[in-house]
């Protein structure tokens, strides 16, 4: 009850509190303590810091200010500590619990002077009352008193009154509903956010509610009329995003299941091959996404395939996002802000793809400072920077990497190498503009290219294009409309040069353009909309070949443009049914023409398509309809909250997918072309049934996670052995089309915060494949279930990170998988004078199971603010044990005689030093 | 294929300035072994003894395939013609009588096994191709050898694609690196003694198939022509080239469909890039058995054919003194034993030959291979064989 006696002792006048002219700042930390964050901040500020360290939590934060007040970072800091703070000219003073004012009664200031501030002000930390919303169910009850105690006569009741404004926009908030719990009293704020209750002497507890914005609860003790002020907070699920805060119980109260994400600012130091950042590398560390081997492009979903993936850059689509085959992914680390993976029920606004999406968001630039970042490795130069357009309103982020590995192979001696080439660059740009508090516009431009020679006499090009334009309006305080158009290209090229005259040159183009309108709208605290519509229209050149020089006779050759259009309507709803159960529920109309014009095959029923089964050939004029197709898609989650930091959720969904790789190669390759759907190719459906369970523990510090599914996909595009797959009229004649089966479990470990942190995942999963047919040629391994070409049962990922001191850190990073299947001969046989071996069952064999150390080892430059930039350095070892491990065996005839090799991709420990800058 | 491989490997590592294996061979280990039939065909407008092969399947770390004898093989055509065939060797049935394949008309194969009964689709060819030239050129590879190719332009008849197999047989001729007049033999006295050469052991000649795939086709250019397409490349370090060199080259016209059967196979027996593999799985051909779903490995074809023959000497493109021949086998060292009984037991055994005899009855010895051209190839002059 010592602060009962504090209380009775000192009496107040006012609440404001903390007022001081501040210089402007910025500032940034991730992943730090509270005490690191501090020293950090005096030496950018100036300021000293006086505080006892033991009050200070030793949980891990995350923040970035651009030109921020010191208060801002302060708040920021502290809101979830029970840390108060008070500033005075160079100094800043930390309690515990109390607040420090600096106004004080008359009698008071008489008896002291100013240095003696004194403590004032008892929160209590209250462990989430009932009436408690869940998102601010950590959040502390403040006691404010109100008015100066008068000794003469007391009142039947005082008034109180005060502003209500958004904390975020600092307008006003009209129609909160402020309420006295317990007493059936209350008023509600007019249209300029004022409001004035009559509330009788004593303890009261205050609470706000409103649509849009979360609620407040304060406990005030009034002594006389007085003023109390509400800065309200938006809503976190009317927003739905997913805050990658450190401290949080998200995982466990977000209702999708098998989403996951990234934080940018926390992977820096996990250690990764060649020294660059990847993001995508990191998310193939968590349960249920997995790559077919080291060199593969691509991700493997739960099991789906790797065009399964639905990639969006700021929502426009990236149809590969990999840098040579695979190795790099090509992201710009720095300019990435979030990646947030749907794997299991995928939100209603997503569609087009079965197994997951992949929703990456670019950084807004900082509108108020020039900066920048940059980092040199071994492969790659890369440097992103901020630029401020227009001060506070809009910014320019660009982000540039490149690759200087082709300098490497020309300067070499090696004739045969030197004629070869691998480079790769990429380039992002992002402009945001902010025309007020209720609108926002985004625009993002990509590129990417990369160019390979593995001949001297051929060179492979691919590049990749989109732009987007993302305009978000808040139409009131719960409706937010965002509309998007986007634009994507993706294409590629192989070039073919001899002496001969057979030199040409060979191209595929695929293009896309999408407008989307999304709204995100809260009907009240029970109900929350997202409805939408979006629709894309495809034009595919699926293949162009033409002579090469004067010399050549090859003739050009074009495949007839194809072209598609991919529209959606679709509405959600998530439903709170009471504080534990929360339901989202929702359809998805999806519908998809192919369009003319085309020369379509019409083939007998009952015979396999082939040229002689041709039965009739209809001509489509342009843009007339050839086929249509269309689905409604299912999308349900919900969540259940065992307890209050235990949830169960489940999920189902369904999705369709009008567009399909060709690929005869095991593992997804740069020259993949993308086929639309059309009269004989139907498209791939999906259903997805997943259950999780998800636990925290020591105050959110422990994350624990485990999930389970099962996948059932349809019509899944495969080929005959040696099936043409580039430049062929009537692919439909080699192609298959079958069911897939996928199910697993999946365990994921988090430790969020504290000098040691990172994370164990382990997944037992199985991806199966089946092609029946009634004709044997078109039937693989007897038309059973067969191991797809990723199927990797046991998967185990840890990452682990551990901060010496400030400056000094360490992480490593342990993967372990099956290995996947291959298909490997039954015997040999002899023919045209020469061995060659004789394959039966597909993916009967497994290689050698994968595993792999990497351990980095981070050094940062100190943090003085008279230096120009900030640095760190990181040297790091991949695949520290040296592990030879396979990526595929194959069965070579070299001179007449069948040779088995084995081909990996990093065999030995690779170290590399990387060092990044910050200015 | 092999120098592609090593190619690929250096470029992999030296792309990340380490020096490591990224392509090793690896021992075949059986996994499972299934026994298939193999059949093999092609019947030519060769007026002669045409030729099917049947073998089966052997397991992936044995070495001999299995011949399979005691079929009835026989080829029927569109026109009520029946062809017969008879075992010549184990696995090898020719035909009864010459024939050969006409233009436009349909073959089939019919082959009986105690076993069951197998029969192909029916084959045609519809063209003839002449080759219009052979040439043979100084040029440098993909890897940046240096060395001979050879060349073939071939105009076709007709308006329809063209879709050739190209087989070739080369023969090169061989030189030993001593010119010796003697070997070395124990007379009935157990004594060492010289006599001279029974045969010819200096100059030599070895013949070999071509057995790598090697397809053409005019599908996708603007001429039914061939203009120079590359046959064969023999780098300059490489023996063949060493003196002369001769190239046989045989020029089958096919039809798309064996011409796709040749090209997965070939695909399949490859690798082109590392990181991604061509999907492997059953190949099936134009064979199937008529009573069971067993499957068959193997093609039947008809085909036309036209050869021509090329020679080239090492001195038309290089100076031998300059650009030092390459050596049929190395090292050659001279050898002298003091001990007459080991220099006995070495001769018995093969392991030596006269090198030179000085003074009389005082002999050193070499290594066989570097006197005698026999261990490369045979001392018989080709028929075929003229020298400038």
């Amino acid at each position: 009850m010592k602060n009962l006696v504090l209380l009775v002792l000192f009496v107040f006048l006012s609440l404001s509190v903390r007022s001081q002219e501040q210089t402007r700042l910025d500032f940034s930390y991730a992943d730090e303590t509270v005490e690191d964050v501090l020293l950090q901040l005096e030496e950018a500020s100036g300021l000293s810091f006086f505080y006892l360290k033991n009050w200070l939590p030793k949980d891990r934060f995350s923040g970035e200010f651009k030109d921020a007040e010191l208060e801002d970072i302060l708040d920021d800091l502290f809101q979830n500590t029970v840390i108060n703070y008070y500033i005075m000219d160079d100094r800043v003073i930390l309690t515990e619990n109390s607040i420090i004012y600096d106004n004080f009664s008359q009698g008071f200031l008489k008896r002291t002077d100013t240095s003696a501030t004194t403590i004032t002000s008892i929160p209590t930390r209250e462990k989430a009352p009932i009436f408690y919303e869940e998102n601010v169910a950590q959040r502390r009850i403040l006691t404010y008193k109100i008015g100066r105690e008068n000794t003469g006569i007391r009142k039947r009741s005082y008034s109180l009154s005060g502003n209500v404004i958004d904390v975020i926009s600092e307008e006003p908030l009209s129609n909160v509903a402020i309420l006295v719990e317990n007493e059936r009293t209350g008023t509600a704020t007019d249209v300029n956010g004022n409001y004035t209750i009559q509330l009788s002497p004593g303890e009261h507890l205050i609470t706000t509610q409103s649509l849009g914005n979360a609620s407040i609860t304060k406990r005030v003790i009034i002594y006389n009329d007085g003023s109390l002020d509400f800065q309200l907070d938006q809503d976190l699920e009317q927003l739905s995003e997913v805050l990658l805060d450190s401290k949080s119980n998200e995982n466990v109260k977000e209702v999708f299941t098998g989403t996951s994400q990234i934080d940018v600012q926390r992977i820096k130091t996990i250690p990764l091959v060649l020294g660059e950042r990847d993001l995508l590398k990191v998310a193939a560390t968590l349960p249920g996404i997995s790559k077919a081997g080291e060199g593969s492009l691509g991700y493997n979903v739960r099991g789906g395939r790797e065009d399964q993936n639905l990639i969006l850059l700021d929502n426009g689509l990236i149809y590969n996002p990999n840098h040579f085959f695979g190795i790099f992914s090509a992201l710009n680390p720095f300019t990435t802000g979030s990646v947030d993976i749907y794997k299991g029920s995928i939100p209603t606004k997503f569609g087009g793809r079965l197994s997951s999406v992949f929703d990456i968001k670019t950084k807004k630039g900082n509108p108020n400072e020039f900066s920048g970042e940059g980092s040199i490795g071994p492969v790659t130069g890369n440097l992103a920077l901020e630029i401020p357009i227009v001060k506070e309103k809009s910014s320019l982020i660009v982000g540039g990497r490149a690759t200087y590995s082709d300098w490497i192979l020309n300067a070499l001696d090696d004739p045969s190498l030197s004629n070869s080439e691998a480079s790769f660059y990429d380039v992002i740009a992002k402009y945001n503009h902010q025309f007020d508090a209720k609108n926002e516009l985004n625009a993002t431009a990509y590129f990417s290219n990369d160019q390979y020679s593995i001949t001297s006499d051929s060179l492979y090009r691919y590049q990749n294009r989109m732009f987007s334009l993302t305009y978000d309006r808040k139409l009131n305080s719960n409706m937010d409309a965002t509309l998007i158009f986007s634009n994507s290209n993706y294409d590629f090229n192989i070039d073919y040069n001899t002496e001969f005259a057979n030199s040409f040159t060979s191209g595929y183009i695929i293009k896309d353009s999408k407008i989307k309108l999304d709204i995100a709208h809260e009907i009240n605290k029970k109900h929350t909309l997202n409805y939408g519509l979006s629709s894309k229209y495809y034009v595919v050149d699926p293949g162009k070949i033409e002579a090469l020089g004067n010399e050549s006779l090859v003739v050009t050759q074009e495949l007839a443009q194809e072209k598609g259009l991919e529209s959606a309507i679709y509405f959600s709803d998530a439903f709170e049914v009471n504080e534990k159960l929360l339901i989202n529920g929702g359809l998805r109309f999806s519908i998809f023409n192919s369009l003319g014009p085309d020369l379509v095959n019409s083939y007998a029923p009952d015979s396999p398509k082939n040229e002689s089964s041709i039965l009739s050939q209809t001509q489509y004029g342009d843009n007339e309809f050839i086929k249509t197709y269309s689905g409604l898609e299912y999308r349900l989650a919900a969540r259940y909250f065992l307890l209050e930091d235990f949830s169960i959720k489940a999920g189902y969904s369904s999705t369709l997918q009008y567009i399909h790789t060709l690929s005869n190669n095991t593992t997804a390759a740069p020259t993949d072309i993308y086929k639309l759907s059309d009269a004989n190719i139907v498209p791939q459906k999906a259903t997805q049934y997943s259950i999780g369970f998800f636990k925290n523990f020591l105050d959110n510090e422990y994350e624990l996670s485990l999930e389970g599914y099962y996948k059932a996909s349809k019509d899944l595009l495969d080929f005959e052995t040696g099936a043409t797959l580039f430049l062929n009229e009537n692919i439909e004649t080699e192609t298959l089309q079958g069911e897939g089966k996928s199910y697993g479990a999946e365990v994921l470990l988090r430790k969020n915060f504290g000098d040691l942190n990172g994370w164990l995942g382990y997944t037992y999963s199985r991806s199966l494949i089946r092609l029946d047919s009634p004709y044997a040629s078109q039937r693989v391994n007897e038309g059973e279930y067969f191991a797809s070409n990723f199927d990797k049962p046991h998967d185990f990922s840890a990452i682990l990170n551990y901060k010496l001191t400030q400056r000094f850190s360490f992480s490593a990073n342990l993967v372990y998988q099956t290995g996947r299947p291959v298909t490997y001969p039954i015997g040999k046989y002899v023919f045209n004078n020469a061995e060659y071996v004789v394959y039966s069952e597909r993916n009967k064999f497994r290689i050698p199971d994968y595993y792999r150390l990497d351990l980095s080892f981070s050094a940062e430059g100190n943090h003085k603010i008279e230096k120009l930039a900030h640095s760190f350095w990181n040297i790091s070892v991949y695949n520290v044990l040296g592990r030879n491990n396979p990526y595929s065996v194959f069965f070579v005839t070299t001179d007449g005689e069948v040779k088995a090799y084995q081909s990996s991709v990093f065999s030995v420990p690779i170290p590399t030093i990387t060092y990044n800058f910050k200015f | 294929m092999k120098m592609k491989l090593r190619i690929l490997n250096n470029f992999i590592c030296l792309l990340f300035l380490v020096n490591i294996s990224c392509v090793e061979e690896i021992p075949i280990e059986a996994e499972t072994f299934e026994s298939l039939l193999v059949i093999e065909g092609i019947v030519t407008d060769e007026l002669k003894t045409q030729q099917i092969k049947i073998s089966k399947t052997y397991p992936v770390d044995e070495d001999f395939p299995e011949s399979l004898s005691g079929a009835n093989v026989r080829v029927r055509n569109s026109n009520g013609s029946i062809f017969s065939f008879s075992e010549t060797s184990p696995g090898i049935y020719e035909s009864t009588d010459p024939f050969q394949a006409q233009i436009g008309i349909a073959y089939v194969l019919e082959v009986e096994t105690p076993t069951g009964f197998y029969e192909s689709t029916p084959s045609q060819v519809d063209g003839k191709s002449q080759i219009d030239e052979l040439k043979s050129f100084k040029t440098t590879n993909n890897f940046g050898e240096v060395g001979v190719g050879i060349s073939v332009s071939s105009s076709g008849a007709g308006a329809v694609n063209k879709y050739y197999k190209i087989e070739y047989e080369e023969t090169y001729k061989i030189q030993a690196p001593y010119w010796k007049c003697c070997d070395l033999i124990i007379d009935e006295n157990d004594e060492i003694v010289s006599v001279p050469k029974t045969r010819e052991e200096y100059i030599c000649y070895n013949t070999l198939k071509s057995q790598n795939i090697n397809l053409a086709t005019t599908n996708g250019l603007s001429e039914n022509n061939l203009d120079n397409y590359l046959v064969n490349f023999i780098s300059k370090e490489d023996v063949k080239l060493a003196y002369r060199y001769s190239l046989l080259v045989k020029q089958l016209e096919i039809g798309e469909e064996a011409y796709s059967y040749y090209e997965t196979l070939s695909n399949l027996s490859e690798n082109e890039s590392i990181f991604s593999q061509y999907q492997p799985g059953f190949l099936s051909g134009n064979i199937k058995s008529s009573n069971t779903s067993e499957n068959v490995i193997g093609f039947f074809t008809v085909a036309t054919v036209d050869t021509e023959r090329i020679f080239y000497n090492y001195t038309d493109y290089f100076d031998p003194t300059e650009d030092f021949r390459p050596l049929i086998t190395a090292p050659c060292d001279v050898q002298f034993y003091e001990d007459k009984e080991v220099l006995k037991q070495l001769i018995k055994d093969g392991r030596v030959k006269y090198f030179s005899e000085d003074p009389p009855g005082v002999f050193k010895v070499i290594r066989p291979a570097c006197v005698d051209c026999n261990y490369f190839g045979t001392n018989q002059v080709p028929e075929f064989w003229t020298e400038e």
